[in-house]
């Protein structure tokens, strides 16, 4: 084959490729490609397709969920000496605290029942803390139905579909003031025999002299954080912000599901708040 | 023709803090088939890291020199002795996951798998998965030094003979973000993808898609092999 029909042959091989490199483009402009080719240079494009899917594209979108399920006594001692005003103030506050975090590697969700009356109730449905814009008070009266809400509180995380099982291990945080009125152990066992819900990490505190603090230390499963006691309005505030800060440091640390302990920083400032139970 | 891809990724929760990669990867080719293994270091103990190498490194010291697998209960046994006895420290400190899958040319392959992970295949046209979803939250498993039951591990022979054949094996740091019901759908997608590529552009392929994890606030390591026919 002569010099003339090689180059000839070679031409007319780069007008037939699909793909055609820029330089192998400006040779052909120029007509300068003749003698120039290099084989095996332009083959690994064309060998490789475009990939037209990608992991991403079966990925979930959403970071993993840390859920904390807060369990607050409703009942009528509550209303005395400003208690349920500072637990309020105080759930307002973890709340805003936990949307406001940007550091975080989870979804912290936040879900409220309530135990108070006659029975319990779930309060704040868990949600994304940055979904929930406002949580109504707390209203006190009535009994204490701890055993209603901790069977709630299992129901909640026994239920596939609010929490799945990529979720971070979750969080209870029990709040009470006062002896429960309904079957309570009953209700603990089987929260502490479940599958799913006894393997959250639980915590509590005891807001004044009355509260059960046996019933509260059966509760508590966190050795890093026995139970609180708080005899202030406060203590409230010093107690969920050591939650706030705990949850938060478990989000951003390599091993989210480690409990990260209570970490109590000193009383607010605050006069209004200065409440003795 | 069997082949196989695989790379591990150190997660951003351990890049941040200056540590290693907790995962481990084994990737051999053996008697023209293949042999590999996935292992996770459970993040909450301080040498994990050094039992997730160590399992993936038994799986190929004990798996390699099988004449048979015709005993499965009687070869992890093995493997789990052989990992207690190369471990230098105490198995408490060292626990891991792992999942594991040899390939023999013809496609008779034995799975195994202990603890958290995926390990899904397409065997002779079928899809499955070899161990049920699981039930608690994320990074509460079995594993390597806390398991010792061997109703603990879930185990199958499988034929990868029709020419769609894959099979993956995922750490938890992968699989936990993965839509659950779109997995068939993912490892045709994986099989597709490093069949139309070289092993060496599968591997960077595969690096490619780790690093550029999309789901927000990712943290875990990322391990993945993918076993397939071409």
């Amino acid at each position: 084959m002569g010099f003339a029909k090689y180059a000839e042959d070679d031409l007319s091989r780069y007008h037939a490729a699909t793909v055609i490199r820029d330089r192998e483009h400006e040779r052909l402009k120029t007509g300068t490609g003749a003698g120039h080719h290099q084989p095996g240079k332009g083959t690994s494009s064309m060998q490789e397709p475009a990939a037209k899917q990608r992991m991403k594209d079966f990925t979930i979108a959403k970071p993993r969920p840390l859920p904390v399920i807060v369990l607050a006594d409703a009942s009528g001692s509550m209303s005395e000496n400003g208690k349920i005003e500072a637990l309020n103030h105080a759930l307002a506050d973890m709340v805003k605290t936990f949307a406001s975090e940007a550091r975080v590697r989870a979804e912290i969700q936040v879900g409220l029942i309530t135990f108070g009356g006659s029975q319990a109730e779930l309060f704040v449905p868990l949600a994304p803390a940055h979904q929930i814009h406002s949580m109504a008070a707390i209203p006190a009266a009535g009994a204490t139905p701890l055993g209603q809400a901790l069977a709630l509180a299992t129901r909640l995380l026994e239920d596939h579909d609010r929490i799945p099982s990529r979720a971070y291990r979750p969080v209870l945080v029990l709040v009470s003031d006062g002896l429960p009125t309904d079957e309570w152990e009953p209700a603990l066992a089987a929260l502490e025999k479940s599958e799913r819900a006894s393997k959250a990490t639980r915590m509590a505190m005891a807001i004044g002299d009355d509260a059960d603090e046996q019933v509260l230390s059966r509760f508590a499963n966190d050795r890093e954080a026995p139970v609180f006691r708080a005899h202030q309005a406060r203590d409230i505030h010093r107690f969920f912000r050591a939650v706030t800060m705990s949850v938060a440091e478990r989000t951003v640390s390599a091993n989210p599901d480690l409990p990260a302990g209570l970490v109590l920083g000193a009383a607010p400032d605050d006069e209004a708040l200065d409440l003795d139970f | 023709m069997l082949l196989a891809a695989g790379v591990s990724v150190r997660g951003p929760a351990h890049a941040d803090n200056g540590e290693c990669n907790q995962d481990a990867l084994g990737l051999w080719g053996w008697r023209q088939g293949q042999l590999a293994a996935v292992s996770d270091g459970l993040g909450s103990r301080p040498l994990s890291h050094l039992g997730s190498r160590l399992a993936c490194q038994a799986v190929r010291q004990v798996l390699r020199p099988a004449a048979s697998w015709d005993d499965p209960k009687a070869m992890v046994g093995q493997l789990y002795r052989h990992w207690l006895q190369s471990l230098p420290v105490a198995p408490s400190r060292a626990p891991c996951t792992l999942l594991l899958a040899a390939c023999r040319p013809d496609g008779d392959t034995l799975v195994a798998q202990l603890g958290d992970g995926v390990l899904a295949y397409r065997a002779g046209g079928r899809f499955g998965v070899l161990a049920p979803a699981r039930s608690g939250f994320s990074n509460q498993t079995e594993a390597l030094g806390i398991s010792r039951s061997w109703d603990s591990w879930h185990v199958a022979r499988l034929r990868l003979s029709a020419p769609a054949d894959a099979l993956v094996l995922m750490t938890d740091g992968l699989s936990d973000d993965l839509e659950p019901h779109r997995t068939d759908d993912f490892l045709r997608m994986l099989r597709r993808e490093c069949a139309a590529r070289s092993r060496r552009r599968a591997r960077t392929w595969l690096r490619r898609q780790l690093e550029a994890w999309p789901t927000p606030g990712h943290a875990d390591d990322k391990t993945i092999a993918v076993i397939y026919r071409r």
